[in-house]
């Protein structure tokens, strides 16, 4: 039973050379601390020390580097952009493998609208790319500098977009996947010789291995390319932006028209969101709550904090009761009918549609392009923040779980003042291509206060077991961002039919050594 | 108030790896080739180079999970303190990534991992009041020949201070004297110290000797007020901004204006009392120097508290101004423009979000590689744009671009603005 | 074996007559005729788990089939003499149709023909594959990923279909998707959700390991699909040409501009043998038709159903001048009216064997910019091998909203004669080996192209033969289909 010793840094370093691995202390921990850690470590900002850090630069070397890993009975996970609690945080030491030299677009098929990239390659990176040749990805939530990769095979992924780019698992075409036992297995129509173009098949789908509603999160090896769809963009091949930090501010061009529309209640949201999807006008809509929208026009927290004092409870509703939307268009006419459309989607449904003048109107084009002000609307109030409840399903289910998250158990965590208090929902919503509906309960907590931190781990807590049991689904978005199974063991006492031994079976097939590191996948047996 | 590495805990642990730090602001971005704003990781790829790695890190010490080393202070000292960090992370967020890494730095110097290269320029700093290990008496020479008031025993309304760079670099020498022509041709009331000129101590201070600094800045304040200066200026952009910030900031005030050349020729071309007539028939990039730019912002004092609002919203008592990049981007630009036959492109990466040209923060006394790779950098991105010369407003800039050109064979040309200018009389 | 399956599903449910098994011992694919030992026709999921279960404890093959004949795939012929057909087409059960969710939840003998009238009521419509037989299970349709006619609605290979439960080769059921829970499905319904979103449950996509596996890893006693809004008008136009390229262009530049739902480009000899029942009358329609015509179809639905049609109208007709083409109500040969068949189940004769009886078919993925490449060896190989490459239809079906394609060839041949079946069997084998080698993707593998999608990737057949070992260990479903 190997482990870490000095002949595995030694094997690890004859693959990459000297410059790219290290086991300074002060480097190794900056690599057990990302943003959610101390929701997982009792307070703590780093988890488990890895035992080093690597980057390969090939898809050879990983493989060379998993081989490495078996005989050494190492642990280990890929990790590219890791901006989440997934990306980093485990309970015993790995070997992170920071794929930040593998940042390459390989292929960008215009006719076909499909892109290969690694796992490098940013959202912002492939926006700017692909808007050059009239196309952009699916581009989710997680901001500008997520990785494009880590949102389609590896994790999961929800957008302002995701109206016409729908899920990030669902954009998955072919993928190189360097599995935990070092071999490469070209999913799809890679594997056929075929391109890049389909990931499922021949037979049954592998990809439905690789990752199913969540991704494995590091779990299951390595994917080092990754093809992905793209979808149409009517607008220029590169955005006029004006103003300065921290506002930036893009020039709406032709082509597009963002709205803000307000609703007396939750029924006629719901009634909006069915009529505006069926009629697919829209390249986004997004619920943002209350506080993303005030986000976008303030330089500092103390700003906002200030513009949020002032708001009444009404005034607060009213934001949170409001959708973004943005429409684009390839001509003069479709836009008109599109127009047309929205409002009498938005009469029919007695909302209001708020006057914008162009500079909100970019403010809002730039957030919902490319999930501009993520970081901001998320982090910048206190700190962090985390999903308490988390759904999926059909539209209404989804505005459902959301008030009844805050009914039931945010309200009286806001109340405390240990998170972020609101006078009304607390909520980011989106809509797929496919008509489902996804829904966040958002906490805002402070991760340099222990208390606040404790309150965002009991809300946690409380949304695994709310979620199981008002049967909207497994919470932490069916374990894709769910510590060592929790959200699944608080599920799993009511499911008729378990299905995660299924996902451990796989795990154990696929990685019978257990090394490609689980924390925010499964354990390979029930007890681990 | 006065900030010490401790007092960024609390920033240290709200950074959420987000790694904006590492690009230029996202909504600006347009060309893969040169998206990026941290040198640092650039080069030592892995997180802790970058502006929120170091938070990260720094935390880490603060925690007891790792000590001061020498590995640590490498990483701490393999930055160019170029701001990039700062600007890009304030886009998003309310943290101070760029105070951290000064502090980092105290932090290194106070606990005596020191580098050597740095040592030796502090050395030559206590001996010969210069950063260039050159003999204070050999100070003044860049102004041989030149009829200009000796402020050591003259009077003048401005002080033309040259600073450590163009006073001991030979090959900049050319830049310092048109600068200082220029406003004697247009008959400005200045002079120089001469061998009397002191090291401003911006430099000491990136570096982490807060200690030189202090000494350095209270001696540059009190010379002025002796000496009754009323304006100085300065061609080198780190002198303008040690004068019009650090100092500041660390309390050493004086009643000088203190401008940069550009803005001081701005102003005489505006009067009139500069006119550029001949053609200058070059396609040029504007380089924003870091100490001209996104680090020249003023200095806001602030005393006051994290307080915490509905319940977990964390603002300031009173409100804490944000520093983000405004510095003196469009005087340059202005001045170029107004060049006759001069055609000016820009670059993908400028402004608050320019790439480094890698000489900062004692990088280019203790890492001459680094400074280099990253300069070169900077040219192939001049290239992209099709600019024949790139042209800064600093001499260690301009000095670190001519070395890159002669080690990697560029074919461009490197100039300050004051040779355009000169150029165009 | 009777009595045991007797006492699982039933008396007069279990079938052994030597017509009855013959029916199910071949199709009208090249596959080895291999005759089954018995039909059962399950009334419900709990005589399928027993059966199941008793195959396990017997070791006997089960082949699963849902659809009425005739089957052209051979994915329903046994590989293994004495498998038992495990017929559910009498499962016909709409269990339930959600308008606001735009699903419904059906059995796996529910034919499109069944479902259309009662989506209709509804608001609703099936999204479907072009013309499929009046017997075509739905949901057999969607497992084995066969593409629909409206690529604008097809976001990826999954869809539409959505949660299912399944019975395994293992015995074990699961509910996949969102429908994995937790709770029973009734709470979950009562709960608001729709069994709407097919990925999952938590980090395996159930769905993708039981689409396309040709029966292989269990059976699906209910699946609940995606539909689309009933148009309240729907208009129709074609768009024809003398060579293909400039419709795949106009192809890609509607789905690119996301007009109209419906959307797929047939060629003279297949668009003749949609629209006719009889030979002769095919010959005479395809002797009229141009070469190659594009079927654009844009639903009136929604708010303003006429000035949606209007204004795409507008957009496409626009589009088609750009390229030389015109948008039309009628070519030589059809109008629109008589083209609104191809929106429908196919009635009469399906539709492939009325020319000769028997079609020689070959499908696959690409991009449809190779479309034309490969069109061009097919016929190359047709005259090799003495094969009137006139008689070759193609159909063409942009899918994953035009990012890739479902090419199909059908050649007819008579079924009736030998030589000639000999003959066309030649001619697709060598098709599929030179198709495979230009890059065509198998993604659905039956019969021999199985050899040619898994001769070249090792790992997928190694991890598809892990898969098959979780779900179904005993080995009992339909093997010798794909790889296992």
């Amino acid at each position: 039973m190997m482990s870490f010793t000095r002949d595995t840094y030694q094997a690890l370093e004859d693959i990459v050379g000297s410059e790219y691995i290290t086991q300074n202390p002060e480097v190794l921990d900056t690599y057990c601390f990302v943003w959610g850690t101390e929701l997982m470590t009792n307070g703590d900002k780093f988890s488990t020390r890895p035992h080093a850090v690597i980057m390969p630069e090939t898809v050879e070397e990983i493989q060379a580097i998993v081989r490495v890993c078996n005989r050494y009975n190492v642990k280990y996970k890929a990790f590219a952009t890791g901006f989440e609690v997934v990306a980093l945080t485990a309970a015993e030491p790995f070997l992170p493998i920071d794929l930040r030299r593998m940042n390459r677009i390989i292929e960008i098929d215009e006719k076909n609208r499909i892109a290969v990239v690694e796992p490098y390659v940013s959202q912002a990176e492939l926006f700017v790319e692909t808007i050059k040749k009239g196309l952009r990805p699916n581009v989710l939530g997680a901001g500008p500098s997520a990785s494009i990769l880590t949102g389609t095979a590896a994790h999961m992924g929800s957008g302002p977009q995701s109206i016409s780019t729908d899920y990030g698992g669902r954009n998955l075409l072919g993928v190189e996947w360097v599995l935990p036992d070092g071999e490469i297995l070209r999913l799809g129509s890679l594997g056929c010789d075929a391109g890049w173009i389909n990931g499922d098949g021949p037979g049954i789908s592998l990809r439905g291995a690789l990752r199913g509603y969540g991704g494995a999160n590091g779990g299951l090896g390595i994917f080092t390319k990754v093809a992905t769809k793209l979808y149409p963009h009517y607008g220029p091949k590169k955005f006029e932006v004006g103003g300065r930090a921290p506002n930036y501010e893009m020039k709406i061009p032709e082509g597009f028209s963002m709205h803000v529309v307000a609703f007396p209640g939750i029924k006629q949201m719901k009634d909006f969101v069915h009529l505006i999807y069926e009629e697919a006008i829209c390249f986004g809509l997004e619920r943002p709550g209350m506080f993303l929208l005030a986000m976008a026009q303030t330089e500092t927290n103390s700003e906002l904090a200030q513009l949020m004092e002032s708001m009444s409870k009404e005034d607060q509703e009213t934001a949170s009761f409001s959708l973004i939307i943005g429409l684009d268009a390839s001509s003069e006419r479709e836009m008109e009918y599109k127009k047309k459309l929205l409002g009498m989607i938005i009469d029919q449904t007695g909302g209001t549609d708020f006057p914008l003048g162009e500079k909100d109107e970019g403010i809002l084009l730039n957030s919902m392009l490319t999930g501009q002000f993520m970081t901001r609307s998320a982090f910048r109030m206190t700190g962090s923040f985390a999903l308490a409840a988390v759904g999926e399903e059909s539209i209404d289910s989804s505005f459902d779980l959301v008030t009844k998250a805050y009914k039931g158990f945010l309200k009286d965590a806001m109340d405390s003042g240990k998170i972020l208090k609101l006078d009304t929902e607390s909520v980011w919503q989106i809509v797929y291509g496919d008509g489902v509906g996804h829904c966040e309960s958002i906490i805002f907590y402070d991760p340099a206060d222990l208390e606040s931190t404790k309150k965002a781990v009991e809300c946690l807590e409380k949304g695994d077991e709310m979620v199981a049991k008002w049967r909207l689904g497994i919470n932490s978005l069916e374990n894709a961002l769910s510590y060592k199974e929790s959200a699944q063991k608080a599920a799993r006492p009511l499911l008729t039919h378990d299905f995660v031994k299924y996902i451990r079976k796989i795990k154990a097939a696929f990685d019978p050594n257990l090394l490609s590191e689980s924390s925010f996948y499964v354990a390979g047996k029930e007890d681990g | 108030m006065v900030m010490i590495l401790e007092d960024y805990k609390n920033n240290m642990m709200r950074c959420t790896r987000c790694s904006y730090c590492k690009w230029i602001p996202h909504p600006v971005m347009s060309d893969l080739r040169f998206t990026g704003v941290c040198p640092s990781i650039e080069k030592y790829h892995f997180h802790g180079w970058s502006g929120g790695g170091k938070q990260i890190a720094a935390l880490s010490l603060l925690q007891g999970r790792t000590e001061m080393s020498e590995s640590f202070a490498d990483m701490v000292y393999q930055c160019q303190m170029c701001g990039g960090c700062d600007v890009s992370c304030k886009v998003e967020r309310d943290l101070e990534p760029y105070e951290v890494l000064q502090c980092l730095r105290f932090r290194c110097v106070e606990t005596g991992q020191l580098l050597d290269a740095h040592t030796e320029v502090m050395e030559s700093l206590k001996k010969e009041d210069n950063t260039m290990l050159g003999l204070k008496s050999e100070r003044g020479d860049w102004a041989e020949g030149i009829a200009v008031k000796n402020l050591s025993t003259e009077k003048a309304e401005v002080l033309f201070h040259a600073g450590c760079r163009y006073s001991f670099d030979k090959e900049l020498h050319p830049t310092a004297r048109a600068g200082l022509k220029l406003l004697l041709n247009a008959g400005v009331d200045v002079g120089i110290m001469g061998r009397e000129e002191v090291c401003c101590g911006g430099r000491s201070y990136e570096m982490g000797y807060k200690g030189e600094f202090l000494k350095y800045a209270q001696s540059q304040s009190d010379l002025w007020k002796a000496k009754g200066i009323k304006t100085v200026v300065t061609p080198c952009a780190e002198c303008f901004q040690a004068f019009s910030v650090l100092y500041d900031k660390e309390k050493i005030t004086s009643q000088v204006e203190i401008l940069h050349i550009s803005t001081f020729l701005d102003r005489l071309i505006s009067d009139g009392k500069i006119t550029l007539k001949k053609s200058v028939p070059i396609t040029v990039a504007y380089h924003d120097p870091c100490h001209l730019g996104r680090l020249s912002e003023p200095w806001v004092h602030w005393e006051g508290r994290e307080v915490k609002v509905l319940g977990q919203s964390i603002i300031y008592d009173p409100p804490k101004n944000k520093r983000t990049g405004r510095g003196a981007y469009d005087i340059p630009r202005n001045i170029l423009g107004s060049i006759p036959g001069l055609k000016m492109v820009e670059m993908p990466r400028k402004r608050e979000y320019a790439w480094c040209c890698g000489s900062g923060g004692g990088v280019k006394q203790a890492f001459p590689d680094f400074a280099m790779e990253t300069a070169a950098k900077r040219l192939k991105e001049a290239e992209a744009v099709g600019a024949e010369a790139l042209v800064s407003a600093c001499p260690w800039c301009k000095h670190n671009f001519m070395d890159a050109v002669v080690d990697s064979g560029s074919e461009m040309k490197i100039y300050d603005i004051i040779d355009l200018v000169a150029q165009a009389m | 074996m009777v009595n045991t399956l007797e006492a699982i599903v039933g008396l007069g449910n279990v079938y052994n007559q030597r017509e009855i098994l013959s029916d199910y011992s071949s199709d009208e694919s090249f596959t080895l005729p291999v005759r089954p030992g018995s039909v059962v026709k399950p009334r419900n999921r709990g005589e399928v788990e027993l059966i199941i279960k008793w195959a396990n404890e017997t070791s006997t093959p089960l082949i699963p089939v849902s659809s009425g004949p005739p089957h052209f795939n051979g994915d329903t012929v046994p590989q293994v003499g004495g498998s038992i057909i495990v017929d559910l087409s009498g499962l016909k059960q709409i269990i339930r149709i959600d308008r606001r969710n735009r699903v419904a939840t059906i059995e796996p003998g529910v034919t499109f023909s069944e479902l259309i009238p009662a989506l209709h009521k509804e608001g609703l419509a099936p999204l479907m594959p072009f013309m499929p037989r009046s017997s075509k299970s739905v949901l057999t349709s969607f497992l084995e990923r066969q593409p629909t006619t409206a690529p604008r609605f097809h976001w990826e290979s999954m869809d539409p279909l959505c949660s299912v439960e399944v019975v395994y080769g293992n015995g074990e059921i699961l509910w996949t998707g969102s429908a994995g829970g937790p709770g029973s499905v009734e709470e979950q319904l009562l709960a608001g959700r729709a069994l709407m979103r097919g990925m999952g449950p938590g980090q395996v996509d159930f769905n993708r390991l039981l689409q396309g596996a040709q029966g292989t890893m269990g059976i699906v006693t209910w699946g609940t699909v995606r539909c689309r809004p009933l148009p309240k008008a729907q208009k129709i136009y074609l768009v024809s040409s003398a060579s293909l390229v400039p419709l795949i262009e106009m192809a890609y530049r509607i789905t690119y501009k996301k007009l109209g739902e419906d959307l797929f480009i047939l060629n003279r000899s297949d668009l003749a043998s949609a629209l006719n029942q009889k030979k002769e009358e095919i010959v005479s329609l395809k002797a009229d038709l141009p070469p190659w015509i594009l079927v654009l179809g844009i639903d009136g639905a929604g708010l303003l159903p006429a000035e949606k049609i209007g204004y795409q109208e507008k957009e496409v007709a626009e589009l088609a001048r750009q390229l030389g083409l015109k948008l039309k109500a009628k070519i030589p040969g059809i109008d629109v009216e008589a083209a609104k068949v191809l929106f429908h189940p196919c009635g009469g004769m399906y539709w492939k064997q009325r020319y000769s009886g028997g079609s020689g078919d070959l499908f696959f993925l690409t991009t449809m910019d190779k479309a034309d490449g490969f069109i061009k060896k097919m016929k190359e190989l047709a005259v090799a091998h003495e094969y009137d490459p006139s008689n070759i239809g193609v159909y063409i079906q942009p899918c994953v909203q035009g990012t890739n394609c479902h090419l199909e060839f059908n050649c007819p041949y008579a079924s009736d004669n030998p030589d000639d079946k000999k003959k066309m069997k030649e001619l697709m084998h060598q098709v599929a080996v030179e198709i495979a080698k230009m890059g065509g993707f198998f993604s659905r593998p039956y019969g021999e192209w199985s050899s040619v999608a898994y001769g070249r990737d090792i790992q997928t057949v190694l991890g598809q033969r892990k898969i098959k070992q979780i779900f179904d260990p005993n080995g009992i479903m339909n093997p010798g289909k794909l790889c296992f």
